[in-house]
C-alpha cells in the first residue's frame, strides 16, 4: 500500500468536463422553440453557431415556433396616408423593425385599406400597379422583415387593428407565408 | 413486474446502473412512453429505462409523483376539493424549486423528459434553459452551452448585415 509523502503535490481533482446540451437536434429544437416570441429572437440565435442556424432556418421549425407561441407580438401599424413608408414600428431595439425592411413605399394612387392574414388590402386608382392588379382593390402579401435571411425568412408576426388621431389607421392581423412573395 | 400495493397497481422501473424504482402505475404513466408500453402490455416485468441513470430517474419520478393527478380516499380527485388556481400555484412554486439544479443535471433532465415524453417536465427544463440565456450575449450563450462559434468572421458579418436591425 502506498501512501503519499509530505512533499507530494496536493491531490487535485480533475474538473468535470463542461456541461453541454445533448448532441441531439430534436432536443435542441425543443429548447429553441421556447425562445421568446420577439422579432429579434430567431435572427440573433441563428448567429450562435451553424447548427443553430440550420435548425432555426427550417420552415417546419418556424411553423412550430409560431404555433408554440400563439399570438405574435404587436410590431407596429400602418397609417393610411401618402408617405414613403406607411409602417410605424412600435417596439424598442433590437425588435424595432424599420418599415422599409418589409413594406414597399406606396405608389401614388395606392392606399392601404385593410390588412389581415398576412395580406394588405390595397386600393389602387391605377391598373397593374402591383403584382395582381387588374382590380382596383387587391390583397398583397407583406414580406418578412428578415426575408433576405435564410434563417428567418418565414417569421410571422401580428399587427392588430388600432386607431389613430392622425387619420384612418389599419393594422395587420397576421403576416404569414411571406416567402411566397417576390420581395 | 406489476404488483399491487394498498390497492394501487405498481410498476417497476430500472435504470441502466441497476437501481430499481417501484412506482404507482399512474405515476409512471405521466410518461407517455411508459404509458404506451403499459397499454401495449409490454410492462409485465421491470421496465428498463435506457440512458437515464438512477440519479436522474429518481428526479424524474419525483417530478411525476408531484404532478400526477391525486385522488383522495373517496376517489374524488384532489382538484375537486382544492381550487385549481391554488393547485397550479403550488405546482409552480414546487417546479421553481425542483429546477434549481446544475447545468449537467438540467440537461440530463431535458434528455430524460424527451425520451420518456413527459411534456410538463420538458417544458419546465427547456424553458428554464432558454430563460437563463435569452438575455445574454452571444458569447455568454456559447459559453453557457459549451457551444463553439464555427462561423468565419465574414460569414458572421454577412448574417449580421442580413438582419442588422436585430443586432442593434
Amino acid at each position: 500500500m502506498s501512501t503519499r509523502g509530505e512533499m507530494s503535490p496536493p491531490l487535485r481533482r480533475t474538473p468535470p468536463p463542461p456541461a453541454s446540451l445533448p448532441d441531439d437536434d430534436d432536443l435542441l429544437r425543443e429548447i429553441l422553440l421556447r425562445l421568446p416570441p420577439r422579432p429579434s429572437s430567431l435572427p440573433r440565435a441563428s448567429l450562435v453557431c451553424k447548427r443553430w442556424r440550420s435548425l432555426i432556418g427550417d420552415p417546419r421549425f418556424q411553423r412550430r415556433f409560431r404555433g408554440h407561441h400563439g399570438k405574435p407580438p404587436l410590431l407596429g401599424f400602418f397609417l393610411d396616408e401618402y408617405s414613403s413608408c406607411p409602417f410605424v414600428p412600435l417596439l424598442d431595439r433590437p425588435d424595432r423593425i424599420p418599415g422599409d425592411r418589409f413594406f414597399k413605399p406606396l405608389h401614388d394612387g395606392n392606399r392601404i385599406v385593410d390588412c389581415r392574414h398576412g395580406l394588405v388590402l390595397i386600393f389602387s386608382s391605377r391598373q397593374n400597379t402591383w403584382a395582381h392588379g387588374r382590380r382596383a382593390t387587391y390583397w398583397c402579401g407583406i414580406p418578412s422583415p428578415a426575408s433576405s435571411a435564410a434563417s428567418s425568412s418565414h417569421q410571422s408576426w401580428t399587427l392588430t387593428r388600432c386607431s389613430s388621431s392622425t387619420g384612418r389607421c389599419f393594422a395587420l392581423p397576421a403576416v404569414t407565408a411571406i416567402s411566397r412573395w417576390p420581395w | 413486474m406489476a404488483t399491487r400495493e394498498a390497492g394501487k397497481k405498481m410498476i417497476m422501473l430500472k435504470s441502466p446502473d441497476g437501481m430499481e424504482f417501484e412506482v404507482e402505475e399512474a405515476v409512471a404513466m405521466e410518461s407517455q412512453t411508459i404509458r404506451k408500453m403499459i397499454e401495449d402490455d409490454c410492462a409485465d416485468t421491470a421496465i428498463l429505462i435506457p440512458n437515464i441513470n438512477s440519479k436522474i430517474l429518481s428526479r424524474v419520478i419525483e417530478y411525476c409523483n408531484k404532478h400526477v393527478p391525486t385522488t383522495g380516499a373517496t376517489g374524488a380527485a384532489a382538484s375537486d376539493t382544492v381550487a385549481p388556481a391554488a393547485l397550479a400555484e403550488d405546482l409552480k412554486i414546487w417546479d421553481a424549486e425542483f429546477i434549481k439544479v446544475n447545468r449537467a443535471t438540467r440537461f440530463n433532465l431535458i434528455q430524460a423528459a424527451s425520451y420518456l415524453n413527459i411534456k410538463g417536465l420538458l417544458d419546465l427544463t427547456s424553458q428554464t434553459t432558454i430563460d437563463t440565456i435569452s438575455d445574454n450575449s452571444l458569447e455568454e450563450i456559447r459559453s453557457f452551452l459549451s457551444t463553439k462559434n464555427d462561423y468565419l468572421p465574414e460569414e458572421e458579418q454577412t448574417i449580421r448585415r442580413e438582419n442588422q436591425w436585430a443586432f442593434q
